[in-house]
């Protein structure tokens, strides 16, 4: 049968169909390599709904990779020469029709080769570079192609979450919330795409000093050992920041908000102690240390509701105290205080806070190949294994969290930053790479030394080495074990240890998650308005759920009474009267001190109930639809 | 009278019913750190 004319959208509108789907698209593809269509134009057939797709509008992410026909790249070594000296820039090879920037439509076309090596004549295109099959997060991960892909993909989710040194201006930036972390370092080892994506310049991480190595129980679990000495040097040490607003609102009738020492009497004042720090004009001075609760910016506003004149006497309106305070659970001190107008002319306050971020045990810590671990002990440098030079590390991590995760990677970078610490030249990582030998250092006094030296009498220059093999060759001959291990005391007993720990230097990153900001417990506090059934959440001081999976076990245990007190009386238990006769709630006259049915008035037998307010409000919405619900009372047993 | 600093020229500056810099016109104005002593624990 014959087949039918595809169908040609352009940015997603039918402009028409063409018969010859292959051949049409084929030759667009080359007019745009001769610059008869723009380059910044994508194609795409679709085989399964016979549709030919034209990208051309904003906003879609393309890559360059380098056009291939018979098997034989488009840009020649030459092509490179001359981009390399400055004649012509890269962009003169994309308007050549040598490289093209392919969008995600049009991948789905191509046939990439990965290396060069791995050409065929069906290959379409060629990766500039085999590490740019990654992303930008992947791309950070050194020795990416040692690890297993999850530990990969979660090292690029993790660097994400790292502090750094993310912004040179912090000083004048009221941003709401943000971290800096103390003594930023570069990696020792690290990748081409992270040096060309300007990482090194905004780094977020520290090398670390670690040893695999179990220690009293403390590290099981994924959990770390810090060296007391290292954190008291500054090692994982952090700022958070957050900025607090306050803004003379204007109200129609001539009502406005005032930033000013709020006086006693108004309406919800905080307590006269807790304007004490406020100046004079209601805004706390710089370097004040404020705890939770305490007020930042003193504001009133003007009374929801106008009210009417009472008799002769205007009534004197009560203004509401609307200070902006500090958040629960967080404390500080006040950084920076601006004033300014905002863009409706009124008078705008921002205050900034920040609180130092010492590590303490529960915050989080991992490296860039998806090992994270959580604080688990802060121990005294004397208590730490050391080595014979007396070197002891700043973090111990557990045997157990590389076997089952594979993270060869982690293991290499420790060498790779030992060696490089011991050479003094950062290290190059970057994932497929071929260089030449002594290009795995950076530095060109230590490219120089490693091409001087000599693996088992061949000049290393010329033998066909590894980078791994080269790393553990310039540790050997820094005068460490290849291996990586070396000979460890222990700190509490001083006793050697039979096996010899791994040990080396690796890139360290601090995430957000921070056990100050999470840790969270409630014995009595606030209830929601509706329900009166505690509040959710850290921030409003909420209860810990006591879920329907929790009720279950309760149930499955027989404990009816631990059951009752979780889920009525410590939640939002109330007595009810209750009318026996109509079986509908009945209330307790205050004024006239007696009980009362509004349908079966006062001669009637009245009784107290037990129940959940959110029972009763149930009650309430079904009579709101019109329908009666009426309780049976019986006598308690 | 509380002092206020201007973000882009510098000076010390008293603010009425407008916020703004008499010297420069900007309009952004730091609160100025008071000369208190302050105690703070070392950790």
């Amino acid at each position: 049968m014959e087949k039918k004319m595809a169908r040609v959208f352009v940015d997603g509108a039918l402009i028409g169909k063409v018969d010859d789907a292959f051949g049409f698209t084929r030759n667009f593809r080359q007019m745009r390599r001769s610059g008869h269509v723009s380059t910044e134009v994508n194609i795409s057939y679709k085989d399964y709904s016979n549709e030919i797709v034209i990208n051309t509008d904003r906003g879609r992410a393309r890559r360059p990779l380098i056009v291939v026909e018979n098997g034989v790249p488009a840009v020649t070594p030459e092509d490179i020469e001359i981009v390399r000296s400055g004649a012509e820039d890269f962009m003169a090879l994309v308007s050549q029709g040598k490289i093209e920037f392919i969008d995600a439509e049009e991948e789905d076309d191509l046939f990439i080769a990965v290396q060069e090596s791995d050409l065929t004549p069906e290959h379409t295109h060629l990766e500039i570079d085999p590490s740019l099959i990654l992303g930008i997060g992947a791309a950070h991960v050194p020795f990416p192609e040692h690890n297993a892909s999850p530990r990969v993909t979660m090292g690029a989710g993790m660097i994400k979450q790292a502090l750094g040194f993310a912004q040179a201006n912090m000083k004048l930036r009221p941003d709401t919330r943000g971290h800096m972390l103390h003594y930023a370092q570069v990696p020792m080892v690290h990748t081409q795409a992270a040096e060309l994506i300007g990482s090194d310049n905004r780094p977020q991480g520290q090398n670390f000093c670690v040893a695999i190595i179990s220690y009293e129980g403390y590290n099981i679990e994924d959990a770390l050992i810090f060296n007391k000495a290292s954190v008291e040097r500054g090692v994982g040490r952090s700022h958070f920041f957050r900025t607090y607003e306050g803004e003379e609102r204007r109200y129609p009738g001539g009502q406005v908000d005032r930033i000013e020492l709020p006086e006693e009497d108004v309406q919800g004042s905080h307590g006269i102690g807790s304007y004490a720090n406020l100046d004079v004009d209601g805004i706390i001075n710089p370097e004040t240390v404020v705890n939770e609760k305490d007020v930042l910016i003193g504001k009133t506003s003007p009374p929801r509701f106008l009210e009417e004149p009472t008799g002769e006497l205007i009534a004197v309106e009560k203004r509401r105290d609307t200070s902006i305070t500090m958040r629960s659970n967080e404390t500080g001190i006040v950084d920076t205080v601006i004033i300014t107008e905002s863009e409706n002319s009124s008078r705008l306050v921002k205050v900034r806070t920040r609180d130092l971020r010492v590590p303490e045990i529960g915050d989080k810590f991992a490296s860039r190949h998806g090992q994270k671990g959580v604080c688990g002990l802060i121990t005294p440098q004397e208590n730490m294994p050391f080595t014979a030079a007396g070197i002891a590390p700043d973090l111990v991590i557990n045997p157990h969290a590389v076997p089952s995760r594979m993270t060869i990677g982690h293991m290499l970078e420790m060498i790779g930053g030992k060696a490089g610490a011991l050479e003094g030249s950062r290290v190059n990582a970057t994932s497929f790479r071929k260089t030449q030998v002594e290009k795995i250092f950076d530095s060109s006094f230590a490219q120089e030394r490693l091409l001087n030296d000599k693996e088992n009498g061949k000049d290393v220059k010329s033998s066909t080495l590894t980078r791994e093999q080269v790393l553990r060759h310039q540790l050997a001959e820094a005068g460490f074990a290849h291996t990586g291990r070396e000979v460890m005391y222990d700190g509490i007993t001083g006793r050697r240890f039979q096996a010899d720990i791994y040990m080396g230097v690796i890139y360290y990153q601090k995430l957000y998650h921070m056990v100050s900001t999470k840790m969270h417990a409630r014995s009595r506090g606030p209830v929601q308005v509706l329900t009166r059934q505690p509040t959710e959440g850290r921030a409003r001081e909420g209860g810990l759920r006591f879920g329907e999976m929790e009720r279950d076990v309760m149930i499955g245990h027989g404990a009816a009474m631990a059951l009752k007190e979780r889920l009525l009386d410590e939640s939002d238990a109330v007595k009810q009267y209750v009318c026996a006769r109509c079986g509908m709630v009945a209330m307790y006259d205050a004024k006239q001190k007696m009980t009362r049915c509004l349908a079966c008035g006062a001669e009637t037998d009245i009784y107290e109930v037990e129940m959940s307010y959110a029972f009763k409000l149930l009650l309430d919405e079904m009579k709101s639809m019109g329908i009666a619900p009426r309780l049976r009372l019986e006598d308690m047993v | 009278m509380v002092a206020y600093k201007c973000a882009r020229c510098k000076q010390l500056v008293e603010i009425g019913t407008n916020i703004r810099c008499p010297y420069c016109g900007h309009r952004i104005l730091f609160k100025a750190r008071g000369a208190g002593t302050k105690e703070l624990k070392a950790r």
